[in-house]
């Protein structure tokens, strides 16, 4: 019974040892021309996803010139509920679902694909509240390349060239990647959340189709300080009378990867709406 | 240059060899090895696609071969584990690594035991920490460390441990140190005694910085009036018991967790814009207590048990979730099901908030008859419903010749809080089951399973049915149906029509036993549904393909 005693005052003493409280920083919005790039796997059945994607809102406001996303609704999760519209499924959002695994469940996001050490085999990051801090461990990085995006677009023809012209702020060796995306924003449609379905639930960036290769098109061997290289694409603007491809609302979000070896890290993000 | 692991193995079979030339003792030298092979046939009508496994791979397996061996008061043990494209990790992913899996040695000195390597253990039934292996839903969390146990007297021992929780071949970053102390005292008289099993437990887990910072960055997110201060030491302790008084036995278990952050999937969360979601890290402590109480006498048996759980989810790092991290283990609270339909739905343990109780009781009439009844009822703190179950079955044994088995079993199924499916309505179900086993002779058996699931919601109604053939002692052949036979709207559909189909689901298999060897064979054709191991549950994809497993005790 002594013994006992003895046990129990040490864990008592052991238990009432304080520890030095936390300090949680305020806020400082990282000063950069870096562009973070971030593919949102998600779905109109995700009851998590509405969560995830308000959290990317939330950073975008804090990061208006520096984050990029995509919604990508491929396969899982992504069928057209009762309720819906529309079905935001298409080839490229199914395609890069599969590239983008390993992911453990929706939402995952990607944060220029990198692929982080402590998330051992998954790519993808389903933890919500950790997104901006990840975005700021890459804008914290230092920025390589300068990503612009010029375009001419007919309203009567639907059609629009666009050229992605990337200049390289220090000498790179790789094997470097174009990928263009159209994005549409502002459709209202049907969406699960965690204890109801969002009749009129706001949808934005979801992907509508790829432009280039959905795992992208060859950019470059090597990029060179100060010396622009630069790619064209034309793409007709489908019409199906869906209600969707309004051109009010598309976006063109592009970015330049090197993926040489095991690697598709995102170097630098570009964004515009197609009407800009 | 030999990695430690290396070194490790070496070790111990330098000991094993060596051990009959220097020693009196040749030592006792056993295992076992188990394996799982997969083969995954595309049928996307199921769902069964959009996996590595179906897409590209096409087969899949995992291996364990598990070596003990123990000599002059020493216990060491070495298991090999392997996965090739493994679906059990992610059962949408796919998983490959192989190496040493577990090591361990243990060595009696008087009344003194230490162990070090992976252990496997837990304090009490388990509540405030449990250190286990489920193969079925790849969980292993043993810790990374060093245990001592003390034997203070005839019936009192003390342990302590510390170390990291393994995850995979590699470990979760917090430290888990803790302790407990048992005992056995008896009381009351010779005519009337009581016996009692004491035991107080505690655990601290202590986070390093670079888990903290996650954390941090993830709070530092909240507007200011929901951030909470997150710590890096939590401390955990539990005080239980069982009594034993003549035919009663009262088992008890009490246990508090101090404040940590922890991940809260259902709370209320405001973005900087105003706009409100689900999810965020809480700041508070948690509470577990679990009770039973079981009385045996004569024909009948009976078991109560109660659990109250609010805020208890403990893991070795709060920034992981589903089955990832788990530290402790809390009983689940409903009866273990073994039929295909009766098992369907089953209750995931709620670590934030549950109340829950059960009620077993079983009643033997005659040597030829025997009943029982089972209640379970579990609902949130708030009183919302989550599972309830209502089971009634009674056996018939007509002397070795024949034994039939019927029963009706009632559900409801929260299957909104459980799988995550918002709008939902609870899924209820009324499934009466059969099961007849004849003997042809003492090798020569035939058995006949048969359940019928009526329910309006998830998939729809079901028959089930089973034909079981064992020709002892080596060979069990079966085949099985599961029908669809009233689909719903989350059945699959038609891609065409959109119309949901009646679908047969068939498995035919068989299995092999040879001494201590077993060989199973299985085509598998499975819908999505819970799989449950100890009480640990996930969702898992449909299944197509052909599984082979074997095992092996040497």
């Amino acid at each position: 019974m002594k013994n006992l005693l003895y046990l129990l005052a040490l864990i008592f003493m052991v238990s009432s040892c304080e520890e030095k409280m936390v300090v949680i920083p305020e806020f400082e919005a990282i000063e950069t021309g870096k562009v973070v790039f971030v593919e949102e796997l998600t779905g109109v059945r995700c009851p998590n996803c509405p969560a995830g994607s308000e959290r990317l809102k939330s950073i975008q406001t804090l990061y208006p010139d520096n984050v990029v996303v995509v919604a990508i609704h491929g396969i899982d999760l992504a069928k057209p509920l009762d309720e819906s519209r529309y079905d935001f499924r298409n080839d490229d959002a199914a395609d890069l679902e599969i590239f983008l695994k390993e992911w453990l469940g929706k939402p995952s996001a990607y944060f220029n694909r990198v692929r982080f050490e402590e998330l051992g085999e998954i790519w993808g990051n389903p933890a919500n509240g950790q997104w901006q801090g990840y975005i700021e461990r890459e804008l914290e990085k230092e920025q390589v390349i300068d990503l612009s995006m010029t375009k001419s677009y007919n309203q009567e023809t639907r059609e629009l060239e666009i050229t992605i012209g990337a200049l390289p702020l220090v000498d790179l060796n790789g094997e470097f990647k174009v990928t263009i995306m159209l994005t549409e924003s502002g459709i209202v449609d049907a969406q699960d959340d965690q204890n109801s379905i969002i009749l009129d639930y706001v949808h934005n960036h979801v992907l509508m189709d790829v432009i280039t290769n959905f795992d992208g098109d060859a950019f470059a061997n090597a990029l060179v300080k100060n010396q622009p290289v630069a790619k064209t694409y034309v793409y007709t603007i489908p019409d199906d009378g869906s209600g969707l491809w309004n051109v009010e609302n598309l976006e063109i979000a592009a970015f330049v990867a090197n993926t040489e070896g095991e690697s598709e890290e995102i170097l630098q993000g570009a964004y515009s709406l197609l009407l800009d | 240059m030999l990695n430690f692991l290396q070194k490790v193995v070496c070790v111990l079979l330098l000991i094993a060899h060596l051990s009959p030339v220097y020693g009196q003792e040749s030592g006792i030298l056993s295992g076992n090895f188990e394996t799982n092979f997969n083969v995954f046939l595309r049928d996307s009508l199921i769902n069964a696609n959009n996996t590595p496994q179906y897409d590209t791979e096409l087969t899949g397996g995992e291996a364990w071969l598990n070596l003990n061996y123990s000599v002059k008061g020493f216990n060491m043990g070495v298991r090999f584990d392997m996965f090739n494209n493994s679906n059990l990790l992610n059962p949408t992913g796919s998983y490959t690594d192989q190496g040493i899996g577990r090591w361990f040695i243990n060595k009696q000195i008087n009344k003194l035991n230490v162990e070090v390597g992976y252990i496997y253990d837990q304090i009490g039934s388990g509540i405030i920490y449990r250190a286990w292996e489920s193969r079925p839903l790849l969980i292993d969390n043993a810790l990374y460390g060093a245990k001592a146990t003390y034997e203070i007297s005839e019936n009192w021992k003390i342990k302590g441990f510390s170390g990291k929780q393994k995850f995979l071949f590699g470990e979760n970053p917090g430290i888990i140190k803790g302790g407990s102390i048992e005992g056995y005292l008896s009381l009351g008289s010779e005519d009337s005694p009581i016996s009692l099993s004491p035991g107080f437990g505690f655990v601290n887990r202590t986070l390093d910085d670079e888990t903290m910072n996650l954390i941090i960055d993830n709070v530092k997110t909240y507007i200011p009036s929901e951030r909470i201060v997150p710590v890096f030491n939590t401390y955990l302790a539990s005080f239980y018991n069982s009594l034993s008084y003549k035919n009663f036995t009262w088992y008890i278990e009490a246990a508090y967790k101090s404040s940590e952050a922890y991940f809260d999937p259902v709370a209320l969360r405001t973005e900087p814009s105003g706009v409100v979601t689900f999810g965020k890290f809480r700041n508070e402590p948690g509470t577990t207590i679990y009770s039973s109480v079981s009385f045996a006498k004569g024909k009948l048996g009976v078991t109560v048990e109660a659990k109250r759980t609010e805020n208890f989810d403990f893991r070795s790092d709060p920034n992981l979730s589903l089955n990832r991290g788990l530290v402790n283990y809390i009983p689940p609270m409903n009866r273990f099901n073994t039929y295909r339909m009766t098992a369907r739905y089953a209750p995931a343990t709620q670590v934030l908030s549950e109340l829950a109780y059960q009620a077993d009781v079983r009643y033997r009439f005659t040597k030829k008859i025997s009943a029982l009844a089972n209640y379970s009822n579990i609902t949130t703190l708030d009183g919302d419903l989550l599972y309830r179950e209502m089971l009634g079955e009674f056996t018939y044994k007509y002397k070795r010749k024949w034994q039939f088995t019927g029963g009706l079993q009632h559900q409801k199924y929260n299957q909104e809080v459980y799988e995550v499916k918002p709008e939902v309505p609870l899924v209820s179900t009324v499934t009466p089951y059969i099961d007849f086993l004849y003997k042809f002779s003492r090798k020569k058996s035939i058995r006949f399973e048969s359940q019928y699931m009526n329910t309006e919601q998830d998939f729809g109604s079901w028959i089930f049915a089973l034909a079981e053939v064992g020709l002892a002692p080596h060979w069990i052949l079966e085949a099985s149906v599961m029908y669809n036979s009233a689909p719903s709207k989350n059945s699959p559909q038609d891609p065409v029509t959109g119309e949901s189909l009646n679908i047969v689901y068939p498995t035919v298999g068989a299995v092999y036993v040879n001494k201590a060897n077993r060989y199973q064979l299985r085509y598998v054709k499975q819908v999505e549904g819970i799989v449950c191991s100890g009480g640990i549950c996930r969702l898992e994809p449909a299944f197509s393909g052909v599984k082979f497993s074997m095992s092996s005790n040497f």
